[in-house]
């Protein structure tokens, strides 16, 4: 087992910690996004009415045979490929025995003596962090000791009666399990881990990547100074999997200062504590078997070309491509991980910025475009309660929108009024004209611009309205011209802005105000 | 044929069913007699045309089928209705051939006399006085065969569990090259031994029903590919029907078939054999298989291993038998469905899923069921080296011997079938020599057929093997020697 004592932990409360070194690895389970099983036809589902989804191989009936999604193969491929795996040529599959009432034929079958995809790894850089969670500023390598194919198993349920309720719907469900070597030093560095691994596997439709919902599920290995290792199962959060670990350890230490020794165990997460399942060595011996009847699989070099040339752009490739300085992007840190962190942005972003930059092509268009989507776009659909969806608005309605903001055509509040119409009202938007909107809702800026243009009725109307707020607000415009409250010709600038419905400039109206109360 | 001639003896079948079934106890259970006229008479419109249409099958209780329970021979399945039925069954059906009953077995295929059932042991139709062993563990199978209780039946070999019964009850038993008949359906003894094989009175029927159970499918993943059934079945088989044909064949002569548990009716039955087929004008050929000695170790090493892991799924729970400990707090803290299995399985199939679980084992693994695997290699190594041909499953095809032989010829079995009160006395380690003999082919995967022959007024049965693939040509060879004269 490999410690790391050029990082030892040191971020724990306690001084006890110090004088140890935390060792940590995971083993993760990630459900791969098929129509159908890994040995059957029968669909894999989510919340499907109990056992609805058996086939007679689920259930184990006699007679029946596994036959070989290749699907399943495919994807498992592209996430050894994606994690810079060494794929096997041939591999095969093997017979884990246990007993129990979720697990039909007795045996789940994994990989055990000859995995598809061995030595890969994941990299976690510091943008991968927060400020809340970081991992200094130096890039860390995890590596994967290897990813193996094989069938989830059912769910057992109890009920108050005291009765075991077995649905089998989950059973021989593809999953592959990612092993990594003990290459975490900290706590932190493993949740970020599992939520750099979430959004690769979504992003390249291997893995929903839902903690909560099972699709995926997480169990650290947890060691202090190189001593005995315990496993703490199923931490279904990224919050879980820093909580357990940093607790774990602390147990350990705490039994160590103590002179105790730490035993080979199989511990749960409550929430708050680990705490022993059982201990490793009365455990069950597997007897593993390799499978007598399923054929290797062989895995040519075309195969492997071939899915590599299906994989999309990686999470760490675009957020790169998106962040260069020199780049054609140029979006914030920040921006970029908020493009990543939801599903189909970074594409949706890519076609708003090709639309926009075909009308505007200012050299900060691209990060302007980007900062409307993430802070105007995805800040008022959090407004009205929904998600992000490529479908919510089209690409040409809020690139529109953009262009008609930018190039001084429509206000900022007029943007953002409009953005909000649209967003409420997304069915009948689908086939929306900005420009006709804006027109309906008569939302077009007064035109306010200085020079040969300038239009004096308007500046007309404005000063008018100006008046009638000053009339009809006397105490406060009489604060302001005896500068007892200078600022509050902001309350006033407000009280005309919404009068006019935001078709004029802020600015405009706040000077036209000053020149009416003759403050500066 | 002739519908009248086909109803005709469709019925003298079922007459031989109800006057001879009791004594023999060949079948577990039975499909009634006016389903199965109706069913020789929609024979007529079979999707398939086929000279077996309207004939009388015996099926093997481990094959699923849904009109009759699927036993397996077990306490534990007594009354399992499978809800599909077995590819190879179905591929019968649809050539217009009717199932007559399901055939009685060793528990799960484990046993080599067809003592080892549920449902009560099988007696050898042959003798009059039912106190002799019919073999197993296909031995209903072959008993019902050899009574005219049916026209031909399907049974599994795993290692010599249709060509040994075949033996002993005086049929023709073939077990086909591993991979060409679909197990679709086929309960699971030991899945890389495990083959479909055909009983019947005469080699030219057991073709017939090879020739339709020949088939690629999807449904099961040993199920050898088109591309090489092209490759092995595309040239037309020379001299089809005749037996005796102008090709002179190179036959092994396996030396170390001579081993001392042999009988002398057995070993004088071998000999004339190949003096037989010496005097048609084939050469015979002394050779060596030396690893089959053991063959019969490893041979149940990796059964009983495979096995324990098969069987596992017999938990009570979705189908079967379940003991009502289990269904209560009774056995709390005990094994999980100990209760169930305890009293489901027999003695012998808790024997070998003990054994199986004890190979899988922690060292054991190493030292039994990899080792066992080692042996197997070299088993078929070993029979590549003395073949004319090379191995069509193996990417090496320099390993052949151009001096080698066709086909082996061997005795199937060691002895003429034993008294039963004799085999209920020996301790099971000693009946599992009686395997020594089919288990090699089964090993490795090439075809044999058990062929009967009759010597010094007894009938032994005489082993053909071939390469894998040559089915045909051993079928031939097999012919050869049922139609002497």
């Amino acid at each position: 087992m490999l410690t790391s004592h050029r990082n030892a932990y040191r971020k724990t409360s306690s001084d006890l910690t110090n004088q140890y070194n935390l060792t940590c690895g995971l083993e993760i389970h990630a459900q791969l996004l098929t129509k159908e099983k890994l040995f059957s036809r029968s669909e894999t589902s989510f919340n499907a009415e109990p056992n609805s989804r058996v086939s007679y191989y689920d259930a184990a009936l006699p007679g029946t045979q596994p036959i070989l999604n290749l699907s399943a193969l495919k994807l498992a491929l592209k996430a050894a490929v994606a994690l810079d795996c060494n794929i096997q040529r041939v591999s095969s599959f093997d017979r884990k025995h246990y007993f129990y009432g979720d697990q039909p034929a007795g045996y789940q079958i994994t990989q055990f003596y000859a995995p598809f995809a061995l030595d890969g790894r994941l990299v976690l850089y510091p943008h991968d962090g927060s400020k809340e969670h970081n991992i200094g500023n130096k890039p860390i390598f995890i590596r994967l000791k290897q990813i193996q194919l094989e069938q989830d198993t059912g769910k057992s349920t109890y009920t108050a009666d005291e009765v075991s309720h077995i649905d089998l719907n989950r059973t021989n469900t593809p999953l592959i399990e990612i092993v990594t070597e003990p290459d975490f030093s900290n706590a932190v560095s493993a949740s970020i881990f599992v939520k750099k691994l979430q959004s690769l596997l979504r992003a390249i439709g291997v893995c929903s990547g839902e903690l909560e919902a099972g699709a995926m599920r997480v169990d650290v290995n947890v060691s202090v100074n190189s001593g005995t290792r315990c496993e703490i199962k199923n931490l279904f959060s990224t919050s879980a999997v820093s909580g357990a670990i940093k607790a774990e350890f602390e147990r350990q230490c705490k039994v160590l200062d103590r002179g105790g020794v730490i035993d080979q165990e199989t511990r749960g997460w409550d929430g708050k504590n680990t705490f022993k399942l059982r201990t490793k060595e009365g455990g069950v011996d597997y007897k593993y078997m390799p499978d007598p009847e399923l054929e290797h699989i062989e895995v040519s070099d075309e195969v492997i070309h071939y899915i590599k040339s299906e994989l999309p752009e990686l999470p760490d490739s675009t957020f790169l491509k998106l962040t260069d300085p020199t780049g054609k992007y140029q979006v914030s840190h920040k921006d970029a991980k908020t493009l990543l962190a939801t599903e189909k942005l970074v594409d949706y972003y890519y076609k708003l910025n090709e639309y926009v930059n075909a009308k505007n092509d200012s050299p900060d268009a691209a990060r302007r475009t980007c900062n409307y989507l993430v802070h105007d776009f995805l800040g008022g659909l959090k407004k009205v309660g929904s998600e992000f969806s490529p479908s919510a608005i089209s690409v040409e309605i809020l690139g529109d929108i953009i262009l008609f903001v930018s190039d001084g055509s429509i206000t900022n509040t007029s943007g953002k009024l409009l953005l909000n119409h649209v967003l409420s009202n997304p069915n009948e938007m689908k086939s929306a004209n900005v420009s006709t909107l804006i027109d309906d809702y008569e939302l077009r800026k007064a035109n306010t611009s200085e020079g040969p243009e300038a239009d004096s009725e308007t500046k007309d109307a404005i000063k008018e309205l100006c008046q009638n707020i000053i009339i009809e607000n006397t105490k406060v415009a009489e604060t302001i011209r005896s500068g007892k409250k200078p600022k509050a010709i902001m309350f006033l600038v407000g009280m005309a802005m919404k009068a006019s419905q935001g078709r004029v400039d802020a600015k405009v109206m706040e000077s036209c105000m000053r020149e009416l109360l003759s403050v500066k | 044929m002739n519908m009248n001639i086909l109803k005709r003896e469709a019925q003298n079948v079922l007459n031989n069913i109800r006057l001879l079934n009791p004594r023999t106890n060949a079948f577990i259970s039975l499909s009634p007699e006016n389903s199965v006229l109706t069913a020789v008479e929609a024979s007529l419109n079979a999707k398939v045309r086929s000279d077996i249409s309207g004939k009388l099958l015996a099926v093997k209780d481990n094959f699923c089928t849904q009109d009759l329970t699927t036993t397996c021979g077990s306490k534990i399945l007594e009354s399992y209705r499978s809800p599909y039925e077995a590819q190879a069954v179905r591929l019968l059906k649809e050539a217009g051939v009717v199932v007559v009953g399901k055939a009685n077995m060793d528990e799960f295929g484990m046993g080599t006399h067809n003592v080892l059932s549920a449902f009560g042991p099988v007696t050898n139709p042959r003798f009059s006085d039912n106190s002799y062993s019919a073999g197993g563990s296909s031995g209903g199978s072959a008993a019902a065969v050899s009574a005219d209780m049916c026209h031909f039946a399907l049974g599994t070999d795993t290692g010599g569990s249709v060509r040994l019964p075949g033996a002993y009850c005086g049929v023709v038993g073939f077990k086909p090259s591993y991979g060409l008949i679909s197990r679709d359906g086929v309960v699971a003894y030991a899945q890389s031994l495990d083959t479909v094989g055909i009983l019947a009175k005469d080699v030219g029927m057991v073709r017939s029903v090879f020739n339709i159970l020949n088939a690629y499918d999807p449904k099961d993943p040993t199920s050898i590919q088109p591309s090489i059934r092209k490759r092995l079945f595309s040239a037309p088989a020379e001299n089809e029907i005749t037996g005796r044909n102008n090709k002179k064949w190179r036959i092994g002569l396996m030396t170390d078939c001579n081993l001392s548990e042999l009988s002398p009716v057995v070993k004088s039955g071998w000999m004339e054999s190949l003096s037989y087929l010496h005097s048609l004008g084939h050469e015979i050929v002394p050779i060596s298989i030396p690893s089959i000695r053991t063959a019969l170790p490893a041979y149940y090493i990796i059964a009983s291993s495979e096995a324990s892991s098969n069987l596992a799924r017999y938990d009570g729970i979705r189908y079967g038998s379940r003991a009502n400990a289990d269904r209560s707090d009774e056995s709390r803290g005990g094994p999980l469905y100990g209760p169930t299995r305890q009293d489901g399985f027999g003695e012998e199939v808790r024997n070998r899923i003990i054994l199986g679980n004890y190979n899988l084992t922690g060292d054991s693994f190493n030292s039994h069921f990899l080792k066992a695997q080692e042996v197997r290699r070299k088993v078929q190594n070993q029979f590549n080296e003395v073949f004319s041909k090379s191995n069509i499953l193996i990417s090496d095809e320099t390993i052949y011997n151009a001096e080698g032989v066709d086909f082996l010829v061997t005795p199937c079995t060691t002895s003429t079938p034993p008294e039963l009160a004799q085999v209920n006395k020996l301790p099971p380690s000693e009946s599992y020599i009686n395997d020594v003999l089919t288990v090699p082919a089964s090993l490795a995967g090439i075809p044999a057929v058990s062929v009967p022959w009759k010597v010094k007024g007894e009938t032994i049965g005489i082993q053909v093997i071939g390469q894998y693939g040559d089915d045909l040509d051993v079928l031939k060879i097999a012919q050869t020697l049922q139609s002497r004269k």
